[in-house]
């Protein structure tokens, strides 16, 4: 708790400050703008963070992070489009209630009910990080690759259209890995010769070719969308009696709590995300109020239940992230990547060996949720404007953000290819119904499943202590089961429909 | 042949020639795992993943066209798409090229002009985007960043 509030002062300088800020008001402009996503703003951030102390350049994607789940709510209540995809839900209700005259009331009920969820997942996530840590200092290579086995199985398992089109994803990401001098003998392996690829493909162009270029191209496919047609123009004003937003949050506990735990576990799943948790905490609510028929109507209960879940979803994907060093979502990945490159090496020993930043993300984590209140106060009528903007003149400069990303990372510009390859390879595999997530995890998690893997068998050659560890053996029966249940669901799934769709049709640019 | 069979018959074919690669692959006396193991699990692998992918895509029912067409609404505009990589293959190009103040210039105001309304009157609006935006990077990256952008012919 003193490692807490002595980096919680280190926070409040105000270099530190001044980056947190700026972060959570990228966040929420970003969040605020149909189109760009949190991901998709962190990575516009990165280039900015590179010459910064790795705790600042941490802190500034916090920020980001917590802005982000919070600015989507913004454009999905005023023009009826969630801003991020983690505001979906937020739309259902908010944007009814704006259009019944109550633009500020809805606008403000998320907000505070972003507040109030994420401050609620501060706890855990101090709390369960550093538990997890510690249960993970005891991991051999066994333990670990199962645990990756594991993340990879539920991740691809969770893909929404085929399981085998996950699977491939996590594959095709693990042999890009293979790519690249071999972690433990730095032999080259599948180079072709080329030079550039004797390190291996640099994480970050990927992440953001195949998060930001294929995303930017789904949305240049639809001609006038409805961002077009607009929703409420005109709104100029979103006063209201905080006391009042604040007194109906509370009136509703159940809700927010149990929106509060389903973000939050929602978040330590690895790569899930808030677009999972604010429509199922919103599902959750209507099924459990007294009067689920309002539910659409422009009624409060759904936008506590889908803000609150989408900001306590970033405390659970930083405890993954800081416990076990896997990437609770997309955003997360990123700040992986942020902190490899600052020569931090994550994992169950990051916590403690390299306590003040933990901890400083911690306390920035706390600081940010403040913050936001205070930017949205100030910045609320800007965002009004921001959600207007065009996508003909949005699209080429956050593509030259992402060019920049890319190339910042070593002043190459192979990097910028990398990033356009994976870009083009994102994009297909969107539109042929591949999930990207898996994809990503795989990248990430493919040389530490290497690694381990020949570790353990170099440690013991005997391959039965993968079943016969205690966590190891668990993790691996856990990986059988998701697999298993997922091929039951999808069973299921087809005989209830009787026919499975064409994906070329059925495949939008979901992510 | 569905489209999973072709990206089937696809990945099958790059596994296998990545397979024949890892042949090449040196491998050092006394390790009880080489450099190649690893690729090579990942092919096999990604090999029986394809196969399942051609066996699903062969044995599944499919909706009609018009069904699925009716599900869907406006038709994707695949024309702006290609527009879009194609002006972006230009731009990548043209950094080492031209140098990246000239090609982020003429990027935007292309790719604005290219998937925007196309109206005249925008131009000096999509002028100051495209000028704004490669000036502000350029004194924000290479004055302040210290992060030295690629050069070319005109700058």
């Amino acid at each position: 708790m003193d490692l807490l509030l002595n980096t919680l002062l280190a926070i409040v300088e105000p270099k530190m400050l001044f980056s947190l800020c700026a972060g959570t008001l990228a966040g929420i402009v970003g969040g605020a703008i149909p189109g760009i996503t949190i991901t998709m703003t962190i990575i516009l951030t990165l280039p900015f963070t590179f010459g910064m102390p790795p705790l600042q350049g941490l802190v500034t994607m916090i920020g980001v992070y917590v802005g982000g789940e919070s600015g989507g709510l913004v454009s999905a209540c005023l023009i009826g489009i969630p801003g991020t995809p983690s505001a979906v839900a937020t739309t259902f209700d908010g944007f009814p209630m704006a259009r019944k005259g109550e633009p500020g009331r809805a606008v403000w009920l998320g907000i505070w009910a972003s507040a109030i969820g994420g401050l609620l997942a501060g706890i855990p996530l101090i709390f369960g990080a550093v538990q997890l840590a510690f249960l993970a200092v005891n991991f051999g290579p066994w333990e670990y690759f199962s645990l990756f086995i594991l993340t990879l199985s539920i991740v691809a398992g969770l893909s929404e259209q085929s399981l085998v089109k996950g699977l491939i994803a996590s594959v095709f990401g693990l042999l890009v890995t293979a790519i690249g001098t071999d972690p433990l003998m730095a032999i080259p392996r599948l180079t072709f010769g080329w030079e550039f690829l004797r390190t291996g493909f640099p994480f970050l162009p990927i992440l953001i070719g195949v998060f930001g270029l294929s995303q930017i191209m789904g949305d240049l496919e639809k001609s006038g969308s409805a961002r077009d047609s607009g929703g409420l123009r005109g709104v100029t004003s979103l006063k209201v009696s905080h006391r009042a937003i604040i007194r109906e949050i509370f009136a509703q506990p159940v809700n927010l709590i149990r929106s509060t735990l389903i973000g939050l576990w929602i978040g330590i799943l690895p790569a899930v995300g808030g677009s999972a948790a604010n429509i199922l905490a919103y599902d959750q609510a209507k099924k459990g109020s007294k009067y689920p028929e309002k539910f659409g109507t422009g009624i409060p209960d759904g936008i506590i239940a889908s803000e609150s879940s989408n900001n306590a979803n970033v405390g659970g994907s930083l405890i993954t992230m800081m416990a076990f060093g896997i990437p609770g979502d997309a955003v997360t990945a990123v700040m992986l990547g942020a902190l490899i490159i600052h020569g931090i090496q994550p994992g169950p020993l990051f916590v403690t060996t390299n306590a003040p930043i933990a901890y400083g993300m911690f306390a920035a984590y706390f600081l940010a949720h403040p913050l936001m209140l205070i930017i949205e106060a100030m910045f609320i009528r800007f965002a009004l404007r921001v959600v207007d903007l065009r996508l003909h003149i949005l699209a080429p400069v956050v593509l030259v953000l992402c060019v920049l990303g890319s190339y910042a990372l070593n002043n190459i510009i192979e990097n910028v290819w990398t990033f356009f390859i994976f870009g083009v390879i994102g994009y297909l595999m969107v539109k042929t119904g591949f999930p990207l997530a898996p994809l990503i995890l795989g990248v990430i998690l493919g040389d530490q499943i290497e690694t381990n893997y020949i570790r353990a068998v170099m440690t013991d050659a005997d391959w039965t202590l993968f079943f016969t560890r205690p966590w190891s053996g668990i993790m691996l029966a856990l990986a059988v089961l998701s697999f298993g249940y997922s091929l039951r669901q999808r069973s299921r799934a087809v005989k209830r429909k009787g026919v499975q769709p064409k994906e070329e049709e059925a495949a939008d640019t979901e992510f | 042949m569905g489209r999973d069979t072709g990206i089937g018959v696809g990945l099958l074919a790059v596994c296998g020639i990545l397979y024949w690669q890892t042949g090449f692959i040196s491998i050092p006396p006394f390790v009880p795992i080489g450099p190649s193991f690893y690729p090579r699990v990942m092919l096999i692998f990604l090999a029986g993943l394809a196969v399942w992918l051609i066996g699903e895509d062969l044995l599944k029912k499919r909706t009609s066209a018009r069904e699925a067409k009716k599900a869907t609404g406006p038709a994707p505009n695949y024309r702006r798409v290609l527009w879009g990589f194609l002006i972006f293959l230009g731009y990548v190009a043209g950094l080492d090229l031209i140098g990246f103040v000239a090609s982020t210039f003429l990027f935007i105001l292309g790719l604005s002009w290219a998937i925007g309304p196309r109206n005249v009157r925008e131009i000096p609006k999509l002028f100051a985007v495209a000028a704004g935006t490669a000036l502000v990077c350029y004194l924000l990256f290479e004055k302040y960043l210290y992060v030295f952008l690629p050069r070319g012919l005109l700058f």
